[in-house]
């Protein structure tokens, strides 16, 4: 789709401030507990004794993760109630008026991006900051980077700009749901060479 | 180009299962309990060897039948956020297996329903009788099917295999079977013994499922093996006639095997994993 709105991480520059996800949680005026943006550290690694000294081969790098929008999203093929739907320009939004918040998108989507909101009783996730982008402005998360690691547009100009296709862990998989996120890899995200020892912790978000 | 992703499974942790997800393990065991039997009086109307109550006792069983259904159609409301809007949940026909559970649902109520209303004049139409049959068959066993299918996502690894969707039908026929033998005061002695053989074969089943093919590990496991050993003994002593096949033994049967039924879909619900984060 040549509008399908897209996000870019470049987890190569993302520190982990978690400013995105404080701006995403300002914006949109979000109750304790629900992340619309999360971000995850992923370390690994260890110490290596070298004789009588000990060098770091520990690893770790950031994840910054909200909704990707899907291509093929499975929450939307999921939802009994068709609550969730696709717009025109690939964004993936949830109805409130049809949500019957059973949870059964949150089971289903392999990026934690649906979260149960016990105040409202109906599921709720990243809408791209659509109302900005109708005003001209950039999404609350990629506005807020002070390391600019975020940037949006549609999935074809991001490709241009960036000629970046990779998929790192904790990602699933993308050929299941093709979601719209291109991701410029850490160096460290190489995690076939080193043990990753908080995997618990990222899993359980 | 795309770097594959490496997830590894865990096989060993603590089972733990949220608290918003009680309702759904009790609506699975309360409608599968009923499909089970209802599904188990119908194919008898055409295998009657398998049939031995009384023709009078059906539009009890029937009735009783409605109650536990209706019942479970209930509970799963309390699992949702917003039940108001329940009345949307059959519009995803086309791609949601929960839609799809949705409708098969409504569609066993309304025909359990149906049957207990003109049961009279149902029963008096070999033709009409069989045609419900056939009907409560093909929905039943939709129904189970789409209940399944809904825990077999791509995103979810630990339910997406063919474990879910036979134990969710031998969980259904075994706790189906062994409800009829508790609604049922056994009359003539020995006729009980078909059922309780089919008792048997099931649980054998269920056992190998449990033990070979479920997601679960640790001492929960270790408790659902055991009382599902203790069952497969108690039916056989019944079936030789060492424990006597009335229904205070049924009853013990039927309050034992729910006990071994919750383990089990306890320990399916906990052992929930993603793919991803």
């Amino acid at each position: 789709m040549d509008k399908q709105r897209a996000f870019y991480l470049d987890s190569s520059a993302c520190s982990g401030c978690k400013t995105c996800q404080v701006a995403c949680k300002d914006k949109n005026d979000l109750a304790l507990g629900i992340r619309w943006r999360r971000v995850y550290e992923i370390t690994g690694g260890d110490w290596e004794q070298k004789g009588d000294s000990w060098v770091s081969k520990v690893s770790s790098y950031f994840l910054s993760m909200s909704c990707n929008h899907c291509a093929n999203p499975i929450c939307l093929t999921s939802c009994p109630t068709e609550a969730i739907v696709k717009r025109d320009d690939g964004i993936v939004i949830i109805d409130p008026e049809r949500c019957m918040g059973c949870r059964y998108c949150k089971w289903a989507c392999p990026y934690g991006a649906m979260q149960f909101d016990k105040q409202k009783g109906q599921m709720g996730k990243c809408d791209f900051c659509f109302d900005y982008l109708d005003e001209g402005k950039e999404p609350s998360c990629v506005a807020a980077c002070p390391m600019r690691a975020l940037d949006f547009g549609t999935m074809d100009e991001l490709k241009e700009k960036y000629g970046i296709d990779k998929t790192i862990y904790p990602l699933p998989d993308p050929e299941i749901c093709n979601p719209s996120l291109l991701i410029t890899p850490h160096k460290n995200a190489d995690t076939d060479s080193y043990e990753i020892e908080n995997r618990e912790e990222v899993q359980n978000g | 180009m795309r770097i594959p992703i490496l997830m590894k499974l865990k096989t060993e942790r603590r089972y733990k299962m949220v608290k918003h997800i009680w309702p759904l393990v009790f609506f699975t065991i309360i409608s599968q309990m009923a499909a089970g039997g209802y599904l188990f009086l119908k194919i008898s109307r055409f295998v009657p060897v398998l049939m031995p109550f009384p023709e009078s006792s059906v539009k009890r069983m029937l009735t009783i039948l409605l109650i536990m259904a209706s019942a479970a159609l209930f509970i799963s409301f309390s699992h949702l956020g917003t039940p108001k809007n329940a009345i949307f949940a059959l519009c995803n026909f086309r791609s949601s297996w929960l839609s799809r559970e949705v409708f098969f649902m409504a569609a066993f109520v309304g025909i359990l329903l149906f049957e207990t209303v003109f049961y009279r004049w149902i029963s008096n139409s070999a033709f009409l009788s069989g045609t419900i049959a056939l009907l409560g068959i093909l929905i039943l066993s939709s129904f189970l099917f789409s209940m399944a299918k809904i825990y077999q996502l791509e995103t979810l690894p630990s339910w997406n295999n063919n474990y879910t969707l036979l134990n969710f039908y031998c969980t259904a026929l075994l706790a189906g079977i062994v409800l009829l033998i508790i609604l049922n005061p056994i009359k003539i002695q020995g006729n009980i013994n078909s059922l309780l053989l089919t008792t048997i074969a099931f649980m054998i089943i269920q056992m190998i499922l449990f033990v070979g093919y479920s997601p679960a590990t640790g001492s929960w496991k270790t408790i659902g093996i055991i009382l599902y050993g203790i069952l497969l003994l108690t039916v056989k002593l019944q079936l030789i006639k060492v424990i006597p096949q009335n229904t205070v033994a049924s009853l013990v049967l039927i309050i034992f095997l729910t006990f071994a039924i919750i383990i089990e879909r306890y320990l399916f619900y906990a052992s929930y994993q993603n793919v991803g984060v």
